[in-house]
Order: structure tokens, then C-alpha cells, then sequence
């Protein structure tokens, strides 16, 4: 019923560097968000964009954005841990509606909200307009198939979907290598690596579900 | 539904090939950076107990900040930034003085079009004589400091100098 195959030496070095990867991504974003939380503190981000920052609904959509993306990367931490499925299912289901919650009713109409005026002009606004509803499409997809009893599916989409979230990883990432190696200007950078980590991380999470599916006979 | 197995290399790369293709094709973006109406400073404000205290209520803040941006932030170590304060006052302004704060953006890039720091209006600020109040230009109208809805959360920094009775 399920297609989950056994994991094999090399693919559990692998596990490791996605779980390495993912933590310290987390960490990093969450500790660079602080700002955004602190009294008496303002984000350089706010500050960059005073004009836009003076608008209420500018401020509040950023804040909201900020605080469910956080919750949605911390809750999607353990779900890939085989031990939290077989011991603690309940734990996975929760985590899982925390996620889908601060997707659905968070981060996605705040990031439609805010792609609008976006860094990086039109391109920069496409991209995370495509970014916000790949994501929702996919997540919605993952739990069509839950409810539905179709495991396989669900790991499909979700997986997708959370693909799509740790962009927002992959992104710094890039940027910053990208910035170090200093081969285009800024505005260039800004741009491929949006673009990029939605491109990266979607041909990772194929990958990954290819190596994950049983043969079939 | 399954997606082919030989299509997802195929989508991921037309994926990044489109990202990649659309910013040369739309050209280049500017950052954005606040713009002031006003008047370009005209006189460097001098080291009077006014601009002692802009400066340490609003321009060591800002500069603080500009410096505490993280390199994993998704502005990145990209650019450094530095702000100055100019008095604008315009004769015939009895008790009132006005000040322009500028940034200046520095991109740190070789690959950058602009070599040169990049300056622009970003605050304006003006100081009642009578309250002794800093206010801060808001779609303009004059606002208290702390009722500006951003400017409100700026840190406040240590005096440098004790004041002895």
C-alpha cells in the first residue's frame, strides 16, 4: 500500500544532510526574524522599505508572514522522522494541521499580498505569486489525498509543498553563495535565486521521491 | 496522479531556465529607496544640542540597525548603508528648524552598475523650539517620533555623555 522503500547507508548520508540543512536553515531564519519581535527593534528590511513600512496593512501583512512562515517551517521539522510515525502518529497529524493552518490561513494570503510589491519589480512578484499558489496547490493536493486514505499521494504532494516552503532556505543560500562569488549585480542575484531555489528544491524533492518509491513489479 | 519519472529533470530544469530567462527579459529592477520632496539640504547641520539630540535619537539608531544586518537576511551582504543628517531650514521659519536625513547606499558588488554610493532623502524631520519635540514628515503631515509607526520602535542608545549637575 505504501511506496516507502528501505532507506539504504548511502541514502541515510543523505538523510542526514537534509535533516543538517534543514535545522540550521531554520535556526538561521528564525534567529534573523527576531527582529521583526523584539521591542524597540526594527528589521532592516522595514527599514529599506520605509515607504512601504508606514502602511499599515504592508506592516501588519509582513508580521503575520513572517510569524506563520516561522510556525510552518518549525511544525514541519519532525514529519519526515520515521520514529515520530510509528510511535507518535497523533504528533504527525497535529504537526500537520499546524502546518497546513498557517499555510492556508497565513502565509498564503499574505504572500499574495505582499508579491505585489515585491523586490525585484515583475519578475520578483511572478515569482513569489507562483511561489504562494504552488505551495497552497500542493498542500491542498496532500490533504485531499490524506483524507482519502491514499498515503502515497499524500507523501507526493506534501512533499511538494514542503519543498516549496524551505525555499525560503534555499534562497539565502543562494544568495549569499551567489553574492560572495559576486559574477552579476545585485538585482540579477535577487532574482535567479528566487527563481533557482524554487527550481532546486522541487528537482531535490523529485529526486527524493524517486529514490523513496518501491519498484513495482 | 503520477508524473513521469523521465519528466521531473525536465521540469525542474524548465523551471530555473524560465526563472533565469525572465529577469534578462524584463530588464533591470531598482531597488527601491525612499524618496523626499523636499528641498536638497542646504546647509550641514552644525554640532548644536538639536542635532546632538536627532542625531542621537534618530541617525545613531538607524545606522545601528543598518549595521546589524545579517548576512542570511534575503537582502544579504549586499550593500552597506550610512545615514547623514542636513539641516533644511528656510528663512523665515521662526521657531522651527528642519532637517533632511540622508542614505546612502553603498553597493558592495564589483559587478554593480553603480560604483558610487547611492543618496536619497529618507527622513524629514523637523524640531519644535517651544516643546522641544522631534517630529518625523508622514505622507505629509508632521508626526511625533513615537507616534511614527515605524520610527516609534527605534532603539534607544545610551547617552554618550554624562550630564553633571
Amino acid at each position: 500500500m505504501s511506496g516507502i522503500a528501505r532507506v539504504s547507508p548511502f541514502q541515510r548520508i543523505e538523510i542526514a544532510i537534509f535533516y543538517l540543512v534543514l535545522l540550521v536553515g531554520t535556526a538561521l531564519i528564525c534567529w534573523e526574524s527576531r527582529l521583526y519581535f523584539l521591542p524597540n527593534m526594527i528589521h532592516g528590511f522595514m527599514l529599506e522599505r520605509l515607504e512601504l513600512a508606514v502602511e499599515d496593512w504592508w506592516r501588519y501583512a509582513l508580521l503575520t508572514h513572517v510569524a506563520g512562515g516561522l510556525v510552518c517551517l518549525v511544525s514541519s521539522l519532525l514529519q519526515y522522522s520515521g520514529l515520530l510515525l510509528k510511535r507518535a502518529t497523533w504528533l504527525h497529524r497535529n504537526l500537520g494541521r499546524i502546518y497546513a493552518l498557517s499555510i492556508i490561513t497565513v502565509v498564503f494570503p499574505t504572500g499574495v499580498a505582499l508579491a505585489f510589491v515585491a523586490k525585484g519589480g515583475l519578475s520578483g512578484t511572478i515569482g513569489f505569486l507562483t511561489l504562494s499558489f504552488a505551495t497552497l496547490f500542493t498542500l491542498l493536493l496532500g490533504m485531499i489525498a490524506i483524507y482519502r486514505k491514499n498515503l502515497r499521494s499524500h507523501q507526493i504532494w506534501i512533499s511538494r509543498s514542503f519543498a516549496l516552503v524551505t525555499s525560503a532556505i534555499t534562497f539565502r543560500a543562494l544568495q549569499l553563495g551567489l553574492i560572495r562569488l559576486d559574477l552579476v549585480e545585485y538585482q540579477k542575484i535577487y532574482q535567479i535565486s528566487l527563481w533557482a531555489s524554487i527550481g532546486i528544491n522541487l528537482a531535490l524533492c523529485e529526486y527524493y521521491l524517486l529514490k523513496t518509491t518501491k519498484k513495482k513489479k | 496522479m503520477k508524473t513521469p519519472k523521465t519528466c521531473y529533470p525536465l521540469v525542474a530544469a524548465s523551471v530555473i531556465i524560465a526563472g533565469g530567462m525572465i529577469p534578462m527579459s524584463f530588464g533591470d529592477e531598482q531597488l527601491l529607496v525612499p524618496t523626499s520632496q523636499n528641498a536638497p539640504a542646504k546647509t550641514q547641520a552644525e554640532a548644536d544640542s538639536v542635532t546632538k539630540l536627532i542625531q542621537a535619537e534618530v541617525v545613531q539608531p538607524l545606522t545601528l540597525l543598518a549595521s546589524m544586518r545579517n548576512s542570511f537576511s534575503r537582502r544579504g551582504p549586499s550593500h552597506s548603508t550610512s545615514y547623514h543628517l542636513a539641516e533644511t531650514t528656510t528663512k523665515g521659519a521662526e521657531g522651527q528648524r528642519t532637517f533632511t536625513v540622508t542614505q546612502k547606499v553603498m553597493p558592495l558588488l564589483s559587478k554593480s552598475k553603480t560604483k558610487e554610493a547611492k543618496s536619497s532623502g529618507y527622513l524629514k524631520l523637523r524640531h519644535l523650539a517651544n516643546s522641544q519635540e522631534i517630529q518625523v514628515d508622514l505622507k505629509g503631515k508632521w508626526v511625533a517620533l513615537n507616534e511614527h509607526p515605524v520610527l516609534k520602535s527605534l532603539p534607544r542608545l545610551k547617552p554618550q555623555n554624562k550630564i553633571t549637575p
